[in-house]
């Protein structure tokens, strides 16, 4: 990353604008009637300006060439952590369909995976342990109403 | 009925067996979290509220509590024998607890540490018991302006403390205000910033927001970090710890129970400040302030009895203002919400169980705690043994379930992850999460209260500067925004004077 500062004070410039828009849009009222929009256009007024300076701020740095210090969470390491987060999206995309039990079994089996490329057999187990103990605690003990899948009704027709 | 009867009645409520139970759950889960490093109290409350949908609200709320200061017990465990802090509470205990392991006391500083967090909980509950009630009392004169003034304050102090910029902060404040206001106004009931979906109607929900920001983001990044996983090997002996070390520690515990006390009343303050600042006092009136870091005793029964004492002390303002001072106790309003309880002055009159009940299941709670960590402590230091390619998984997928739990909605787990990935990006781009979690909690009563305020005064913004209580609150708004202005322009000018 060249310069945080900007890019996030660009990012959040661009939050505040498209907010004070909207909370236009559903009315300000007045100062002794207060509409819908009016703490909300407020809040992303200052939002907005606080923004402006890191912006500048940041631009500035950048013009001068400034090196950027104390990062300590700042190196962008994503493939994995974008991997999860694509999996746990996919889990939900299909988790209505396959189920939950079956859903779970993969969702574990990768997740195990990818965050320790653990052998085959551990993952299995892990993932068959994680649904067998999950099942009995949310569905038999608790009772809660989790899809088993529209998956299997294609077969049964 | 008389404060001796509001007490035997909370006894009663807390002796009762699921009651008890609940509380065993809360401190057990409590313990484990902090021993682990990765998740913190704030994910694991959020992860098991959709569950104590299925409990009453008494041993929801006292089951909710126990996993706060229970987290507080089990966090220096881990700071003590592998230098990896369990919480962000036990940081400052890795300095001396760990020395004193390497230098084979590791019994006596986890001893120390476990009998001072228990001294300065049960005095802090004793506090508890004694100044809520009179407080939800004066509260009751607290209108729309004070309350506005208040949670100005406490935001702006929550700021003002986190780490690292605090126009930053204020920014992510703004953010969790905006994020708050998400869905039906609640005076003219008009959609807001629901782009389309009917989902976010209702709003954003505080689950989603929660385990994202804090559960989802905080494993992504544990995922960077290779952490060490082994544990200092040494003989956990003079758990009780020895006459001598008892001495040193006495007053180390008196004091941090003080500060830890009275931080974590303060708005903004809590577990993890109240450590800092009594390590930094111990150290600066100690007689050897050289040996600190070393391995003094003084140097982990002071963070640890602070941490604790503030783990209690915080639920005075939560339980007689409405007001969470921090980040964990702004999920566990969330929690009272959800179950039909308003935090404030009215709940010591309208839900008494849940008030006194809550209060003294603490003092059951910090025994079983004492039991949980002294004898059983061998227990803890396996579960450091489990490798984290298992255990993250495993966060990961109680995460997803209990989120989906709360509407049975797969959209909520789509905005987890979202929320996940905002609070990665969030700390990358060195933002906090905490003020944006709290301003989020707080945005429907700020919004409220700054409303009513502005009809009941026909427009004018001058009442927030014209009732006493909220004068104040509004002169330390100014003041804290003022101070760092300035104090930023000072170091930036002397910054500049040394490089020319």
């Amino acid at each position: 990353m060249r310069n945080r500062d900007l890019i996030s004070g660009l990012f959040l410039i661009l939050v505040s604008l498209g907010t004070c828009i909207m909370a236009y849009r559903l009315g300000l009222g007045t100062g002794g009637n207060p509409g819908a929009g009016f703490a909300a256009f407020g809040i992303a007024f200052l939002l907005g300006l606080m923004s402006v300076y890191l912006f500048l701020k940041g631009l500035v740095q950048a013009v001068r060439g400034h090196k950027e210090t104390g990062a300590v969470n700042g190196r962008l390491r994503w493939k994995k952590p974008m991997l999860i987060l694509f999996v746990l999206t996919g889990y939900g995309i299909f988790f209505n369909f396959l189920g939950f039990p079956l859903s779970t079994f993969l969702l574990m089996m990768l997740l195990v995976w990818i965050m320790g490329r653990q052998k085959l057999w551990l993952a299995l187990t892990v993932a068959f342990l994680t649904v067998a103990s999950a099942y009995a605690f949310f569905v038999v003990l608790l009772g809660l109403p989790l899809p088993m899948g529209s998956l299997w009704y294609l077969f049964g027709e | 009925m008389e404060l001796g009867h509001y007490i035997l009645y909370g006894l009663q409520v807390a002796i009762q067996p699921m009651n008890l139970l609940y509380c065993f759950i809360g401190v057990f889960t409590g313990t484990l979290i902090g021993v682990l490093p990765g998740i913190g109290p704030t994910g694991t409350m959020s992860l098991l509220l959709p569950i104590t949908f299925h409990i009453p609200p008494v041993g929801a709320i006292i089951m909710l509590a126990g996993i706060y200061y229970g987290c507080q017990y089990g966090g220096s465990i881990t700071s003590i024998l592998v230098n990896i802090p369990g919480e962000a509470s036990s940081v400052i205990t890795c300095l001396d607890g760990y020395q004193m392991a390497r230098q084979g006391k590791a019994g006596m500083a986890l001893g120390v540490s476990t009998i001072g967090s228990f001294i300065a909980g049960t005095i802090s509950i004793v506090g508890l018991m004694f100044l809520a009630y009179p407080l939800a009392k004066i509260a009751l004169k607290f209108g729309p302006p004070e309350y506005f003034s208040f949670m100005c304050m406490g935001l702006v102090i929550l700021t003002f403390l986190t780490q690292g910029s605090m126009l930053k902060s204020l920014m992510m404040a703004l953010l969790g205000l905006l994020i708050g206001l998400v869905g039906l106004d609640p005076f003219t009931a008009k959609p807001r910033f629901a782009l389309g979906f009917k989902e976010l109607m209702d709003g954003v929900g505080i689950v989603p927001l929660v385990m994202g920001l804090f559960g989802i983001s905080e494993v992504l990044l544990n995922l960077e970090e290779t952490v060490a996983e082994d544990i200092y090997k040494t003989e956990l002996t003079g758990l009780y710890s020895s006459l001598k070390g008892w001495i040193e520690a006495r007053w180390a515990i008196l004091r941090g129970t003080i500060i830890g006390f009275f931080l974590g009343i303060l708005p903004g303050g809590g577990a993890v400040l109240s450590s800092f600042v009594s390590y930094a006092l111990e150290k600066r009136f100690s007689k050897h302030p050289e040996k600190f870091g070393t391995g003094v005793i003084e140097g982990v029964a002071a963070p640890e009895s602070a941490n604790n004492a503030a783990a209690q002390s915080c639920f005075i303002p939560l339980l007689s203002l409405g007001i969470p001072p921090n980040v964990v106790m702004a999920v566990l309003y969330g929690g009272l919400l959800i179950h039909g309880i308003q935090p404030g002055p009215f709940l010591v009159q309208d839900h008494p169980d849940v008030f006194w009940g809550l209060v003294m299941s603490m003092y059951l709670g910090n025994v079983m705690l004492l039991v949980l960590n002294l004898p059983l402590i061998g227990i803890w230091v396996k579960i450091l043994k489990v490798p984290y390619a298992i255990l993250f998984p495993l966060i990961l997928f109680f995460c997803l379930i209990g989120v989906y739990t709360v509407n049975n909605s797969v959209f909520d787990i789509y905005l987890m992850v979202l929320f996940g990935l905002v609070g990665y990006l969030m700390k990358k781009f060195d933002f906090e999460p905490a003020p944006l979690a709290m301003a989020y909690v707080l945005s429907t009563i700020l919004e409220s209260s700054f409303r009513q305020s502005l009809s009941l005064s026909g427009g004018n913004f001058g009442v927030f500067f014209s009732r006493p209580i909220s004068v104040v609150c509004m002169a330390l708004v100014v003041l804290m925004l003022a101070y760092q202005i300035v104090s930023s322009y000072i170091t930036k000018r002397r910054l500049q004077a040394s490089q020319d």
